[in-house]
């Protein structure tokens, strides 16, 4: 009891540390150009486009400053280099790399053999994709992740908030309150610490993420779900015609997703849907179901994994593509309390 | 007197300056309507007052302004246009001759010069009231309402309007039978809303509203048909908050009848307005609401999510009861939303020691504990081993096994006193590793298991071959490697095998291969490459059938003691300690008679026949009486009991038998 009491205090110190780490490391806010330069209306037009970071700046291209109202070239020529001037652009040793992904996040995702296969869970500050036909666990995975990224780092979580934008309405807050329940968390404070938003069209999922950012500068978000980011795509453009557009409305959402991870380093957790592959070839093959998006989504994502069916509530993962980990499955299960692992 | 009633009117006036704080503008408007009808109420006797009367009227005015914003309290016009949908919105096409800011004009010039006059007007009003209290204020604040100010009245025609063409839409959508009454009401009351409308019309001065012989003659026809109506909200008294401001909106008679289907159309319109003004952002009264519509700006947490959610599911409360979710009441705006900081939802420290956290933390603690000499073996099977240890039962001493001096010494001599003294027990003193104890059936030798279990400080595993053995290849060697791991983790550790032959009977051709391994290993473990000489891991193995185990395992049990049929001393020691326990008239020479008798009759066996013995008492009751006899009454067990027991139990050792363990004894024991 006595020695639980102690680890328990020293972790609480840990977390004020580490807390005030994150302070000094984390996005630097657009008022800092203020003191470099910069007007306080052109701050403010910046703020209104979306724009909340200085990292968010740097990030832009040139032609993405110059659409904002109010913001001539030569001015978006002096904002872009005082936001390079304050953001380190340039090169950097792999050893420097190295150690700072020693030091990355993993989020658990409740069950102990996913986690081994994804190498201690999902990563921050880059984008994991889920794909799988209906009922294999997509949005069981976003609902157990919503929870976990609020457990202290020594659990494996992301003491974090979760922002959740959902597409299809398949959103319920109970089962949060069960996955609550089984890591002991107050259900009060993991609902209130979940903001979430229902995206009604293509164009209102991607101006969600604009929000995102405004909010994800006022706190401390850890993940970011996008329980289905294609959903509305696949439905709000049709045929070969819009094909092209719907590409690159999708890219450039992408686009945004990654740069939210890269500002804040937060998780972005996407699920995808599959296609069933029809023609004549594809009978022969044992699976015929492709994620769609097609090579956009393919590109973007940093970590893909394929979800299937098992037997009873076990499911499969796959790692599909990633970076780093080798091509391999784990067997977890979706019980009443989210995902665990799976039962002999 | 006065200034009792000046009192009255001053608490009831700050009580609607301080009350509205965090109030929805529902509740606003009610707060409101009921603190201005007790500040009416209170102010009747002080009318000749003026400050009474300006703030009385600044507080209506500012109650109107709650009443009339379109866009909150009154937003009803997309809930009956959505009723509507199939009819012509005609009301839109209908104009107005008044102008909000003329009559304002007139209410500044002529408000105090009226207030005598709404004043008999009001008492007439009230005298027309029930005494019921809820009828009383909607009714008094609504009638306050038509004499101050033209802008409600402007507005109030605009409702009735809505009102009339709702009205005619819902008797046709009410097709029920016993609504054929209420409809006539309905219509009655319509012609009312018209000709109040119509007066009002006409009428530019307000004071002249109540010199208006139709009106005053219709509005006590309308405060007869409240009760009525407030009788129907009772019934349904979730609603009754929403529905009585209605009721108040709408001329004092409400023809608004809030049938159970109408209270569902309600909620969901209202619902439906939460989230129009949530994705518009539609100006609302209360500044808090503004701030987080600006703030959530889509986003909401998922608390609220819930509640939405829940209030889909069940209506607007949950039924359950116990509702996690349910919008509790807090005192300010204390509760959270989206633009929140992140609040670590882990519980306070105490909680952790108690409920679903010991799981995890016993887990956590396993996984401490857990040292080098577990690595390899399967978690799973560790705890199926840990299981096994034994760490209670009731307690067996020495004494308690009659006879057997030489194997009781023995034993103490390996398990007890390296206990005691382990520098001693070194080198060539080091206890052995095994002990067989093997004899005829009955004799004792699980009796010495308990007895060591509770009198060595050892821990002490209690296997049989089923907690060894599995279904699947391989796991049952696994087992024994976790046995004998778990055992080193624990040392000193004693591992009791009843009926040892059972797992290490000689090895042979026909055997399946499973257990053979299972043999193997456990040979291995018990003394093999890999076992170190300071472990302090004791086996104890019993049986019955010495003469089949296997000569290695034979081996490894160095020390084998025979344990034989008690002799005749041992055995009046069982009769002796077993008759203590029960009321017995045996002498000594009986009981040594009686050990006389039992010769080559087992421990097992004389326990056996003492207890058949005690049944001979009980036998010589006639079967009537036993209903009613009393314990005392028995008689105690005799001698003559034990000689009627006799030719009943016989030993169940035969000499034969015994030559075989004997022969055994002689080629191995250790005695």
């Amino acid at each position: 009891m006595g020695s639980t009491a102690v680890s328990l205090a020293s972790t609480v110190l840990n977390q004020d540390n580490q807390d005030e780490a994150v302070e000094d490391s984390g996005p630097q806010l657009i008022k800092s150009l203020e003191s470099h330069g910069i007007s306080a209306a052109d701050v403010k037009k910046l703020q209104e486009a979306g724009y909340h970071t200085v990292e968010s700046v740097a990030f832009a291209p040139k032609k993405h400053l110059i659409v904002i109202k109010g913001i001539s070239e030569a001015k978006a020529d002096k904002i872009l280099m005082e936001a390079t001037k304050l953001v380190p652009m340039g090169f950097t040793t792999a050893t420097e790399v190295h150690m700072r992904r020693a030091d990355i996040i993993h989020l658990t995702t409740g069950s102990r053999e996913l986690d081994k296969l994804l190498g201690g869970g999902i990563e921050t500050g880059s984008i994991t994709e889920i794909f799988g036909e209906f009922r294999t666990g997509k949005t069981q995975l976003c609902h157990t992740l919503a929870v976990t990224c609020q457990l202290p780092i020594d659990q494996s979580g992301g003491e974090g908030k979760c922002l959740y934008i959902d597409t299809e309405g398949t959103f319920r807050p109970e089962r949060l309150l069960a996955v609550a329940e089984r890591y002991n968390l107050s259900g009060n404070d993991v609902l209130d610490n979940v903001a979430y938003a229902r995206a009604y069209n293509t164009d209102h999922q991607t101006q969600l993420l604009i929000q995102a950012s405004a909010m994800m500068v006022e706190s401390r978000y850890a993940l970011l779900i996008v329980d289905s980011a294609t959903a509305l795509y696949r439905t709000d453009y049709s045929g070969r015609g819009e094909l092209s557009a719907r590409q690159i409305h999708l890219a450039r959402f992408l686009r945004m997703l990654l740069r939210l991870a890269d500002e804040f380093g937060v998780a972005v957790v996407i699920t995808n849907q599959v296609v069933a592959q029809v023609d004549g070839a594809a009978l022969f093959a044992a699976d015929p179901k492709k994620p769609i998006g097609g090579n956009i989504i393919a590109h973007a994502s940093t970590t893909r994994l394929y979800l299937r069916k098992g037997r009873g509530e076990t499911r499969i993962c796959k790692i599909y593509d990633s970076p780093c980990l080798p091509e391999s499955e784990a067997m977890f299960a979706i019980n009443t309390d989210g995902i665990g692992d799976a039962k002999e | 007197m006065d200034s009792s009633h000046e009192e009255n009117f001053l608490f009831y006036y700050q009580k609607l300056l301080f009350k509205e704080k965090d109030a929805d503008s529902y509740q606003l408007a009610s707060i409101r309507r009921k603190c201005m009808a007790q500040m009416f109420k209170a102010s009747i006797p002080l009318s000749n007052n003026m400050t009474t009367c300006l703030l009385y009227e600044r507080n209506l005015k500012s109650y109107l302004d709650v009443v009339d914003d379109q866009n909150d309290i009154n937003n009803y016009a997309e809930a009956i246009q959505s009723l509507l949908s199939f009819s012509q919105p005609e009301c839109n096409m209908w104009k107005s001759s008044l102008s909000i800011e003329s009559n304002t004009e007139v209410i500044h010039c002529n408000s105090h010069d009226v207030a005598e006059e709404d004043i008999e007007f009001l008492v007439q009003a009230c005298s027309f009231e029930d005494k019921d209290v809820s009828v009383k204020i909607p009714s008094t604040s609504t009638g306050s309402k038509v004499i101050e100010s033209e802008p409600t009245i402007l507005r109030k025609r605009k409702d009735i309007d809505m009102e009339c063409e709702k009205e005619q839409v819902f008797p046709k959508k009410l097709s029920m039978k016993n609504e054929e009454d209420k409809r006539v009401n309905l219509f009655s009351n319509v012609t009312i809303g018209n000709s109040l409308r119509n007066g009002f019309n006409s009428v530019k001065n307000p004071s002249e509203i109540f010199q208006n012989p139709p009106v005053t003659r219709n509005i006590p026809e309308n405060f007869q048909n409240l009760p009525e109506v407030q009788n129907s909200f009772r019934n349904h008294p979730e609603v009754s908050g929403k529905t009585s401001l209605w009721n108040s909106k709408t001329s004092a008679g409400s023809s608004w009848k809030p049938s159970p289907s109408n209270n569902i159309t309600y909620n969901t319109v209202r619902h439906h307005d939460t989230q129009v003004q949530n994705t518009n952002n539609t100006p609302s009264h209360s500044a808090n609401e503004i701030k987080y519509q600006k703030q959530s700006n889509g986003f909401s947490t998922a608390r609220e999510e819930l509640i939405v959610q829940n209030q889909k599911k069940w209506g607007s409360r949950n039924p359950s009861g116990h509702d996690y979710g349910a919008p509790k009441k807090s005192l300010g705006s204390t509760r959270r939303n989206v633009m929140n900081k992140f609040v670590p939802p882990v519980k306070p420290s105490e909680e952790e020691y108690g409920g679903t956290s010991s799981h995890q933390e016993s887990l956590k603690g396993n996984e401490e504990v857990e040292d080098e000499r577990l690595k390899g073996i399967d978690p799973k099977m560790a705890e199926l081993i840990r299981n096994e240890i034994m760490d209670s039962g009731a307690p067996v001493h020495w004494d308690d096994i009659a006879g057997l001096q030489f194997a009781k010494a023995t034993i103490q001599e390996i398990v007890v006193w390296p206990m005691l003294r382990p520098e001693i027990f070194t080198g060539l003193r080091r206890p052995p590793k095994g002990i067989l104890l093997f004899g005829p059936p009955g004799t004792g030798k699980t009796l010495i298991g308990k007895c060591i279990a509770s009198q060595s400080l050892s821990t002490f595993f209690s296997i049989s071959a089923s907690s060894l053995t599995s279904k699947w290849i391989g796991d049952g060697e696994k087992m024994v490697r976790a046995l004998f791991a778990v055992a080193r983790c624990h040392q000193p550790a004693v591992i009791f095998i009843d009926e040892i032959d059972s797992l290490l009977t000689q090895r042979s051709d026909t055997e399946h291969e499973s257990s053979r391994r299972i043999k193997t290993e456990f040979l291995v473990q018990l003394d093999g490459a890999t076992t170190g000489e300071e472990d302090r891991i004791l086996v104890v193995g019993a049986t019955n059938r010495p003469q089949e185990l296997d000569e290695a395992a034979r081996r490894r049990l160095v020390k084998r003691l025979y344990i034989p049929l008690p002799d005749h001393e041992a055995r009046c020691q069982i009769i002796q300690r077993l008759m203590f326990k029960e009321n017995s008239c045996l002498s000594q020479d009986q009981i040594n008679e009686i050990g006389k008798l039992t010769d080559g009759y087992s421990g097992a066996d004389v326990k056996n026949l003492c207890q058949e013995a005690s049944l001979g008492p009980i036998r010589s009751i006639n079967f009537m009486d036993i209903q009613n006899i009393s314990p005392e009454e028995v008689r105690p067990i005799s001698f003559e009991d034990f000689q009627h027991a006799l030719k009943r139990v016989r030993a169940s050792v035969s000499s034969c038998d015994l030559d075989v363990y004997l022969k055994w004894d002689k080629t191995y024991g250790s005695g």
